[in-house]
C-alpha cells in the first residue's frame, strides 16, 4: 500500500487548519502554484514606467522595468513581458539619449556655439527616430501580452500613444533647435568673435607662502586680444585683475596662503565688458593646485600596562624636522573617548587617562591624531594599550549532601592574588533560587536557601560568581553541583526495614499441599483430584503386590518410587513411575484445570495388563 | 517462567520498546511547533535562538528581566484565559516586549484583553505584483534598518493602527480578499506589522503567522525581521498552540524520561529488573534426546514398543 500520499496530506493538512475563518494560515511554498501577475496592477505599473518616461525620470522608468522583470509568472507570460520589457528599455534607452543630446545642444546654443549644438542636434536625431520606431513595435506587443495575461491592451495602448505624443514633443524641439541654430550662424556672422583663454601655472605642488605665477593668453580666430582684463581667482577669493598685453599674453603672481589645504582651484575669466558685448565671446579656464605641506611626526611614550580605575600619565611629543612644534592641537582618542591636548614650548604634553572600569582586558588601541593647523598637514599614530586585571577565584567549601525540608549552604572563600577579597559581591544562582551576598573580612561568604521537604532526591547545579569591588580584578565564575536527598524517602525505608525486623517470623512449612481452586469449579476439581488418586492408590496396591514394599504414611511419592525401581519388572516399573511422575507434579507442580485423569487410567490399565 | 510466558514477556517488551522508539523517532507534524521540522514548523527558529518554551504563564510572572526578554505568540489556537491577560500585562508593564504573529487565530482576542486597538482584519491579502511565485505569498517593504522587504503566506493586514507605529507595509497594488465578497477593495498600501508602545514594554503585531516558519525562513529579510525582534532571552508561547496525539505522547514520554533524573526512580527500577531476573528461571537444554533412544541405550533389556507407546501417551497428555 502506498502510504505517501496519505503522509503528504496529513502533512499539509497540519498547516491548513482553520480557526476563525476558511483562508489557510499557510500553505507549503513548495506547493503553491506559479501563477501570473494580475494584468490590472501589472498594466498600471506600466502606467508608471509611461508616465516616469513621459516626465523625462528615465532612472525611474528603468527602474521600474527592472521590478517587472524579476517578478514571477509563467514562462509563456514571462517571455512576453520580457520581449516587451526589451522594447520598452529601448525606447527608454533612444529618448535618454536624444534627451541628452538636445539638453546638450540647448546648452551650447545658451553659450552661442552653434557648431557644437548642430552637432548634438544631429546625434540626437537618429535616436528619436530609433525610439519612434520602437513605440510602434511597444503597441503591436502591447497585444500579445495582453492575450496571455488575459487582459485588455486598451492601458497599455494609451501609454504607448502617450509615448508617441512625447516623441513628437522632442521632434518638435530638435526642430526649432536646428532653427535656433541657424539664427545663431546668422548673429555670428554679424561680427561676434569666439574667445579661447589658455593658462598654466610654474609650480602644481608649491609649499604654502611660495610664490606661484600664472601666465598664459587670450586670443580669438583673428589672434592675440590685447588690453583686455583677466580676473584671476583662488577658490572663491578674487586674488586680482590682470591686462593683456601683446597678442594676449599676461602673467599673474600670487603668494600661497599659509594654512592648511588639501586642493585649491584656481580659475582664470576673460568676461567682455558693456562695451565688448556683441563682440567678443567670454572665456574661462580652470587650474588644480595640490599644495605641499609640512608633516610633523607624533611621539607617545606607553612605558606599561594599566589597570581598570586607576589614572595614568604618558608623554607625547609632536616634532618637526627633529624642531619641537609648540603651540599646535592635537586629540586623543583613547576607550570610546576624546581628550584634547595643546603641545608646549618644548613640543610636549602630558596625556592624562582614566582607564575606566568597565575597560575591556586586553590589547586596546590609543590614538593620537593631529589635524591640519598653520602650515602643518594632518598626522595620526595610533599605539596599543594593554589593560590588565587581576584574576579572581572562587574557592567553595564541602558541598555534602543536603536533605529536603532543611536549607542547602553553598560557601567558600574569594581569592585574587593569594589575597582573600572582602566587600566581594558573591551571587548564588541555584534553578529559581538567587542568593546574593557579599564575603567578610576573611573572604568567606556562605548563601543559604530552602529545599523543599518534597523536593525528590537528585543532583543540583548552582553556579557562583564573585564580582570584586576594584575595577582591577576580574569577575570569577563557578559552576558545581550539590545532591538532595528526599528525607520522606528515607524515613518510608528505615520504617520498612525497623518494622520487617520486628515483625520477622519463621516461614510456615506446609504440611499438605493445597490446591488452589476456584470457588465456583472447587467440587469438580476435588472430584477429579480423588479419582486421580484413586488411581495412583490402584497403582501403588498392584506395586506392593508385586514387590511387597508398602508405602507408609511419611513416604513420598518419590521415595517409594526409588524404593521400588529395581525390585518389579522393568515394563511395569516404567508404567508405575509414569504414572507416579504424573501424580506428583499434578499435586506439587503447577496446577492445570484438570487432572491428568485419562492418561493416569491407561497406564494403571496397562500396569494391570503387564500385571496378569 | 515456562516459554510461553516468556514469550509473551518478550513480545511485549519488544512491542513497547517498538512503539516507544517509534513514538520518539517519528517526526512531529503539529503546526507552528519548535519541534516539528518540516515546512511548516517552527524547528529552524527554536535551533537558532534556543527559546524558552512555554507553556504554563506562571513562568512569566519570574521572568527575571523582561526589559532583556521578547514572547513570540506565534498563531496562537486556543484562547487566553483571564490569568494569562494577566501575566502577559504584567510582563509588557515591567518592560517586557511581546510579538504577536497571527492571521486568522485567536490573536484578536488577545489584542482586545490587552486594551488595545489594533485588530487582525481577518481578510486576505493577496499581491499580484511584488509577491514571490504566487499572489498568496506577497511581499511587504520594511521600513527597518538593513531590511528590504519581508514575504508573506497567507497573511491578513492589521486595521486600528496608529500610521506612526507601522514598521512593514504592503505594497500599493495588494489588495485585501474579504470572505464572501467578490470584489475587493481596490489596490493600496496597508499595515504588516507595527511595534505599539505599552506601558514599560512594548507590543509587535504582525499580522502574518507564517513569517518565521521553516520554508519561510530564507525568503526575502524574514530570517533579518526574526533577527531584529528576538532580543534577550527568547520566550516561546506553546500553550495555545495546536497538539496531534503524538505530540501529547511524545510529551508524555519526555516527562516520564525527566523523572529518570530522580535516584529513587532510578534505583527502583534497577531492583525491579534485578527482581525479574533472577524470577526468570530459565533451563537453557542442549540438543533435545529422545527419551525412548535414551532409555534402551541405558537399559537394553526393555522393551522398546512399550516405550515408544508410553511416549506417545505421554505427548498426547501433554498436548503436544
Amino acid at each position: 500500500m502506498n502510504l505517501k500520499p496519505l503522509i503528504l496530506l496529513l502533512i499539509l493538512g497540519a498547516g491548513v487548519v482553520p480557526v476563525f475563518a476558511d483562508f489557510p494560515r499557510h500553505v507549503d511554498p513548495a506547493l503553491l502554484e506559479l501563477d501570473n501577475p494580475d494584468p490590472d496592477a501589472l498594466f498600471e505599473m506600466y502606467g508608471g514606467i509611461y508616465g516616469s518616461i513621459i516626465q523625462s525620470e528615465y532612472a525611474n522608468a528603468f527602474g521600474l522595468v527592472e521590478v517587472i522583470d524579476e517578478l514571477y509568472a509563467t514562462p509563456e507570460a514571462k517571455k512576453s513581458i520580457s520581449d516587451y520589457n526589451e522594447l520598452l528599455r529601448l525606447v527608454i534607452s533612444e529618448l535618454n539619449e536624444t534627451e541628452v543630446s538636445l539638453d546638450q545642444a540647448i546648452n551650447e546654443l545658451f553659450w552661442l556655439r552653434e557648431t557644437e549644438a548642430y552637432q548634438s542636434l544631429l546625434e540626437a536625431a537618429p535616436h528619436l527616430v530609433n525610439a519612434n520606431t520602437s513605440t510602434f513595435y511597444l503597441g503591436e506587443e502591447s497585444r500579445t501580452i495582453a492575450r496571455v495575461l488575459d487582459g485588455s491592451p486598451v492601458e497599455l495602448l494609451a501609454g504607448t500613444e502617450e509615448v508617441e505624443v512625447f516623441v513628437d514633443a522632442l521632434d518638435q524641439m530638435i526642430f526649432e533647435s536646428f532653427f535656433r541654430v541657424d539664427q545663431i550662424i546668422a548673429d555670428k556672422l554679424a561680427g561676434l568673435e569666439e574667445t579661447t583663454l589658455n593658462a598654466s601655472i610654474n609650480k602644481n605642488n608649491p609649499f604654502p607662502g611660495e610664490t606661484v605665477l600664472i601666465s598664459g593668453n587670450l586670443f580669438y580666430s583673428g589672434g592675440g586680444i590685447p588690453g583686455k582684463s583677466i580676473e584671476v581667482k583662488l577658490a572663491d577669493d578674487v586674488l586680482g585683475v590682470v591686462e593683456t598685453e601683446d597678442y594676449g599674453r599676461f602673467n599673474y603672481e600670487f603668494v600661497m596662503p599659509e594654512y592648511y589645504v588639501k586642493t585649491i582651484s584656481i580659475q582664470v575669466s576673460y568676461w567682455p565688458s558693456t562695451e565688448e558685448i556683441g563682440q567678443y565671446s567670454p572665456a574661462i579656464t580652470r587650474l588644480t593646485l595640490r599644495p605641499s605641506f609640512f608633516t610633523p611626526s607624533l611621539g607617545l611614550d606607553i612605558s606599561e600596562n594599566v589597570y581598570p580605575g586607576v589614572q595614568y600619565s604618558f608623554k607625547s611629543n609632536i616634532l618637526y624636522l627633529g624642531e619641537p612644534l609648540g603651540g599646535l592641537s592635537f586629540i586623543v582618542n583613547v576607550f570610546g573617548r576624546e581628550y584634547t591636548y595643546t603641545s608646549d614650548e618644548n613640543g610636549e604634553a602630558t596625556i592624562f587617562i582614566n582607564v575606566p572600569d568597565n575597560a575591556p582586558t586586553g590589547r586596546n588601541q590609543i590614538t593620537l591624531v593631529l589635524r591640519g593647523q598653520g602650515i602643518y598637514g594632518p598626522t595620526n599614530i595610533t599605539r596599543t594599550l594593554v589593560v590588565e586585571r587581576f584574576e579572581t577565584f572562587i574557592e567553595l567549601d564541602s558541598r555534602g549532601i543536603h536533605l529536603s525540608g532543611g536549607d542547602a549552604v553553598i560557601s567558600g572563600v574569594v581569592k585574587s592574588l593569594f589575597v582573600l577579597i572582602s566587600n566581594c559581591v558573591v551571587e548564588v544562582q541555584q534553578g529559581e533560587n538567587r542568593v546574593t551576598t557579599i564575603t567578610d573580612m576573611n573572604g568567606e561568604f556562605r548563601a543559604t536557601f530552602p529545599i523543599a521537604l518534597v523536593s525528590p532526591s537528585i543532583k543540583r547545579d548552582f553556579t557562583v560568581s564573585a564580582t570584586p569591588e576594584e575595577p582591577w580584578r576580574t569577575k570569577a565564575y563557578l559552576s558545581n553541583s550539590f545532591l538532595v536527598l528526599n528525607s520522606l524517602l528515607l524515613i518510608v525505608v528505615s520504617g520498612a526495614i525497623v518494622y520487617y525486623r520486628l515483625n520477622k517470623r519463621p516461614k510456615p512449612i506446609v504440611e499438605n499441599p493445597v490446591i488452589p481452586v476456584s470457588p465456583i469449579l472447587a467440587p469438580i476439581q476435588y472430584r477429579q483430584v480423588t479419582m486421580l488418586a484413586g488411581i495412583y492408590v490402584q497403582a501403588v496396591k498392584i506395586v506392593t503386590r508385586i514387590t511387597g514394599s508398602y508405602l507408609g504414611p511419611s513416604t513420598t511419592i518419590r521415595e517409594y518410587l526409588d524404593r521400588v525401581r529395581h525390585i518389579i519388572r522393568t515394563p511395569v516399573f516404567l508404567l508405575f513411575r509414569r504414572l507416579s511422575r504424573l501424580y506428583e507434579s499434578w499435586i506439587y507442580g503447577r496446577k492445570t484445570f484438570n487432572p491428568p485423569l485419562r492418561t493416569s487410567s491407561i497406564i494403571l490399565e496397562r500396569m494391570q495388563d503387564e500385571d496378569e | 517462567m515456562n516459554k510461553t510466558s516468556l514469550s509473551i514477556t518478550l513480545g511485549v517488551l519488544v512491542s513497547m520498546v517498538v512503539l516507544v522508539g517509534g513514538t520518539v523517532v517519528y517526526p512531529v507534524i503539529d503546526d507552528l511547533l519548535v519541534e516539528n521540522p518540516f515546512w511548516n514548523g517552527l524547528s529552524r527558529f527554536y535551533t537558532s535562538y534556543q527559546p524558552v518554551r512555554m507553556n504554563n504563564y506562571n513562568e512569566l510572572d519570574v521572568l527575571l528581566n523582561p526589559r532583556n526578554s521578547t514572547l513570540f505568540i506565534i498563531g496562537p489556537y486556543k484562547e487566553f484565559t483571564d490569568g494569562e491577560v494577566s501575566s502577559i500585562l504584567g510582563y509588557i508593564s515591567r518592560g517586557g516586549t511581546l510579538v504577536l504573529a497571527d492571521d486568522f487565530g485567536v490573536g484578536n482576542l488577545l489584542l482586545e484583553s490587552l486594551g488595545l486597538d489594533v485588530r487582525f482584519d481577518l481578510g486576505l491579502l493577496r499581491d499580484p505584483i511584488f509577491r514571490e511565485k504566487n499572489r498568496n505569498m506577497p511581499r511587504a517593504t520594511a521600513n527597518l534598518a538593513g531590511l528590504d522587504y519581508i514575504v508573506l503566506n497567507y497573511p491578513t493586514v492589521l486595521r486600528g493602527v496608529d500610521e506612526g507605529f507601522v514598521s512593514v507595509w504592503s505594497s500599493p497594488l495588494s489588495r485585501v480578499f474579504e470572505l464572501g465578497v467578490s470584489d475587493p477593495v481596490w489596490y493600496d498600501s496597508y499595515p504588516i506589522m507595527a511595534s505599539i508602545p505599552v506601558s514599560l514594554g512594548r507590543v509587535v503585531v504582525l499580522s502574518d503567522s507564517s513569517v518565521f516558519i521553516n520554508s519561510m525562513l530564507d525568503k526575502g529579510d524574514n530570517k533579518e525581521l526574526l533577527s531584529t525582534l528576538a532580543k534577550g532571552t527568547i520566550v516561546i508561547d506553546e500553550a495555545h498552540s495546536t497538539q496531534s496525539r503524538l505530540m501529547v505522547v511524545k510529551s508524555f514520554l519526555t516527562n516520564i524520561y525527566s523523572y529518570f533524573g530522580f535516584y529513587e526512580v532510578r534505583y527502583a527500577l534497577v531492583l525491579v529488573t534485578l527482581f525479574g531476573v533472577l524470577r526468570m528461571n530459565l533451563s537453557i537444554t542442549g540438543s533435545r534426546v529422545d527419551p525412548v533412544d535414551d532409555l534402551m541405550e541405558r537399559y537394553p533389556e526393555y522393551d522398546r514398543k512399550q516405550l515408544e507407546w508410553l511416549q506417545k501417551e505421554r505427548r498426547k497428555a501433554h498436548g503436544e
